[in-house]
């Protein structure tokens, strides 16, 4: 993985002395809070519901063994034991004292960590697949090009008070795990005719109250090119997206009322007129920070692990792991393993600080020392030799974390929601809570198949709801918590953004609502039929009718 | 944020520690149940003022409902804000509390 | 109203004119863009012109000749539109001065000076709140940056690889 070098340390440094300078300004009254607001939000500090939050950047979601001991580290001492993984592959500590903050971000330069750009006007941290450089189904690795992406937007002089947040996500699979198309830029790698690697650019996909798959703004820029069309992409963004009205200023706004044409012709007008030389990374720049990315060594394996199969045949509890939570790994005798922070009636994306050090342990006896944040809120082991999988398991069992549930009904996206989100309409976890806990039953699990529920507590959609097979939005009215059902949204190849299905329900009746829809699916399905197809095929008022027939 | 009518308590979170505090009358505590309660639209503006020129003690202040003589916020978001996650009662002033109890 | 740059806090030898204000005979003058032919008419006295948030860098090209000077103007320090205008007028090749003015903060003046502005002027009353030695630190706490093209004189993606740049230049 990326190391730093002298640049970034001393970069990284001068951050967290600029920050505890600036914290010094602001107790001191030569800052005002809304000057103090977007410096401490460009270092990731919000103030919540009941305290600071300090959101970490995981770049592209990668994270050494190393690292990880550092966050429990954080955890324990300058926070209450437990971390929150994020739908944008980040952790975030929600209880730290504003005047600790200079330290805790001296702890993170300590391991090659950061909170810069974790919220604010600008370009956010980049976020891709979490099985990057593993996946079988791989184009290329897209994470030199995250990488080199990390670098070039932070503290990016021009582009560090947008109208608006700016979120990129990249993959180098053409199946999306990194919900490029639902992101204001996303990046796909192609290679054209020649077999030389770029990307598809897409722009004005988004979330939130206004949500948009993204279009196709360039099918092919080259990967040399890529930072120069980036810039001029920003740029427009930049000189010309609403600046008044919050709710309009995303770039998909931007997009949508000039049109996608009129947006790309002024995309590459200014990309025809930039010094594509001058602004460039040098071809040596790019082989120094691909260089970095070298697979680890994979030991020749055999394609059959006997270990596996004793295991696989004799436990029942490891072979519905085994079945679930595994990934094809594209080093033979190798898998991908998530380890899912989605416990039955758990908060999901929770992780104490001893699940931390035993996630660390694991990366370091049975992978390279690396892992990896899913967004969907779960934790990556990315090179598992098959032979040890039931070691690991084991030794994730003792720790809670061994729930067999990747893709399936329990393993929910929720934001925090009211229970620590000053934002938050309403509470998400509760309801994620008893949803998992009324389908808890993982052979019922396994029949219903792939079915992603996505919960958010407001209209800011952190918990991407509007992409969930099923999505739950939680509203408030009168003084009282409801919440919004909608259906058939994804992220993947053919995104699709969730439709409303009606008026809202009571906290206590989305459960038995979900049970309704679920069973309708069960009782129309064809064989092999997934939830979203079947939605698709039936359409949306056959599941409308389900989800409000009377119980 | 709801539209503020009737008896008001002001509430803000500390500067430094983050912690969500109350205004007592003459200084802040981070228990709903010493809050002042501000009947009156005029003084309500009058101590949001205030609060906002106390901007190195306290910071985001704002006023939440009440019902009249008592400092139990109405609103579910601000009973939450008075006690902390309902996911996790080992956190926040409720844990607090609840360890005072267990003393 | 105080300017700034690298070296500290200056008066300020440029007078903003008003739209309904006579121009004096002399003495270095900001005048809006439509007043900028009456301005240069003067016996002496330099001319600069503003430009703002909305404005259009390539209608100030046929004058670049003339303006010694460029304000762009911020009407909050978090509307970033000024660094992309300054980074289009250098593209566009103006090299007279380029003036950040306006709600511009000490924590941003490295960023200005990176898009090309030479200097900003700012409010007294921002320049009690920040004195100059906030400026003087502030300009100092970003020594390095990522981005190419920039107008510093540093990039970390170049100091990394100093032979093969040697060997470009």
């Amino acid at each position: 993985m990326y190391r730093y070098d002298d640049f970034d340390e001393r970069f990284v440094r001068e951050r967290v002395a600029q920050f505890r300078g600036q914290v010094e300004r602001r107790l001191s009254g030569a800052l005002t809070e809304d000057e103090f607001k977007p410096l401490r939000l460009m270092n990731g500090l919000y103030l919540q519901l009941h305290a600071y939050m300090l959101r970490v950047a995981i770049p592209y979601g990668m994270l050494s063994s190393h690292q990880m001991r550092q966050l429990a580290m954080i955890a324990d001492r300058w926070d209450r034991g437990y971390g929150h993984f994020t739908t944008r592959q980040n952790i975030q500590y929600n209880w730290p004292q504003l005047k600790d903050v200079p330290d805790i971000l001296e702890a993170l330069a300590d391991v090659e960590m950061h909170a810069i750009q974790t919220s604010g006007n600008c370009i956010r941290n980049v976020t891709s697949d979490p099985f990057a450089g593993v996946a079988a189904d791989e184009i290329e690795d897209p994470r030199p090009t995250a990488e080199m992406l990390r670098q070039w937007s932070s503290l990016h002089p021009e582009f560090s008070f947008l109208p608006r947040k700016f979120k990129i996500a990249i993959t180098g699979s053409p199946n999306d795990r990194a919900a490029t198309r639902v992101h204001d830029i996303g990046l796909r790698m192609v290679r054209d005719a020649d077999g030389n690697p770029g990307f598809e650019v897409m722009v004005g996909g988004g979330q939130g109250r206004t949500p948009m798959i993204a279009k196709v703004l360039r099918d092919f820029v080259p990967k040399q090119q890529l930072i120069a069309y980036l810039e001029a992409t920003m740029r427009v963004y930049n000189l010309h997206g609403r600046r008044d009205n919050k709710f309009k200023a995303r770039i998909k706004i931007l997009v949508h009322e000039l049109g996608i044409e009129e947006f790309t012709r002024q995309v590459e007008a200014e990309f025809a007129a930039m010094d594509l030389p001058a602004v460039s990374p040098d071809p040596a720049e790019w082989a120094r920070i691909e260089e970095a990315f070298t697979p680890p060594t994979y030991a020749a394996l055999p394609e059959v692990s006997p270990l596996f199969v004793r295991a696989y045949e004799t436990i029942p509890e490891f072979a519905a792991w085994a079945d679930i939570n595994l990934m094809p790994h594209k080093a033979q005798g190798y898998a991908g393993v998530t380890v899912s922070l989605k416990p039955i009636g758990g908060i999901p994306g929770d992780a104490t600080s001893d699940q931390m050090r035993i996630l660390a342990d694991a990366a370091d006896r049975f992978g390279f020392g690396q892992l990896r944040v899913a967004h969907e809120q779960n934790i990556v082991l990315p090179d598992v030799p098959v032979n040890d999988l039931p070691a690991l398991w084991r030794m994730l069992a003792a720790a809670g974390l061994d729930t067999p549930n990747r893709g399936l009904i329990t393993d929910i996206i929720a934001c925090p929601g009211l229970d620590y989100c000053s934002l938050a309409t309403a509470r998400s976890i509760p309801i994620a809570q008893s949803i998992s806990e009324r389908f808890a039953d993982l052979k019922r699990q396994r029949e219903i198949g792939p079915l992603a529920i996505k919960i958010s507590g407001c209209i800011n959609a952190c918990g991407h709801h509007h992409v969930g097979h099923i999505g739950v939005l939680g509203l408030e009215k009168h003084g009282q918590e409801y919440y919004q059902i909608t259906l058939g949204g994804t992220p993947e190849g053919d995104a699709a953004v969730g439709v409303n299905a009606g008026p809202g329900l009571a906290a206590e009746q989305v459960p038995e609502a979900i049970e309704r829809l679920v069973d309708h699916y069960l009782n129309e399905r064809l064989d092999g039929e997934t939830f979203l197809k079947t939605y698709r095929r039936l359409g949306h008022d056959a599941f409308k009718g389900a989800l409000y027939a009377a119980g | 944020m709801p539209k503020i009518s009737g008896p008001q308590i002001l509430t803000a979170n500390h500067l430094l520690s983050g912690e969500v505090v109350f205004w007592t009358g003459d200084g802040w505590s981070p228990d709903y149940r010493d809050a002042e309660v501000f009947p009156e639209a005029a003084e309500q503006q009058a101590a949001l003022k205030m609060a906002e020129a106390a901007s190195d003690v306290v910071v985001g202040a704002y006023l939440a409902g009440v019902t009249a003589n008592d400092p139990t916020p109405t609103h579910f978001r601000e009973a939450i804000r008075t006690r902390g996650p309902t996911v996790r009662n080992d956190l926040g002033k409720q844990a607090q509390a609840q360890a005072l109890q267990e003393r | 109203m105080p300017l700034v740059d690298d070296r500290g806090f200056h008066g300020d030898r440029w007078r903003h004119i008003a739209d309904d204000e006579a121009l004096p005979e002399t003495g270095d003058v900001i005048v809006s863009q439509g007043r900028i032919a009456e301005a240069l008419a003067r016996p002496c006295g330099r001319v600069g012109t503003e430009l703002g948030p909305d404005g259009d860098p390539e209608a100030l090209v046929p004058h670049f000749g003339d303006l010694a000077l460029i304000a762009v103007t911020f009407r909050s320090f978090a509307d970033g539109r000024g660094f992309s205008l300054a980074r289009r007028l250098r593209a566009l090749g103006f090299t007279g001065e380029l003036r950040a003015a306006g709600h511009v903060i000490c924590d941003q003046y490295p960023y200005l000076r990176a898009c090309g502005f030479d200097h900003a002027e700012i409010s007294t009353d921002l320049a009690k709140r920040q004195p100059e030695a906030y400026w003087l630190q502030a300009a100092k706490s970003i020594t390095l940056g990522y981005q190419r093209g920039m107008a510093r004189s540093t990039s970390i993606f170049d100091g990394r690889h100093p032979a093969e740049r040697r060997l470009t230049a």
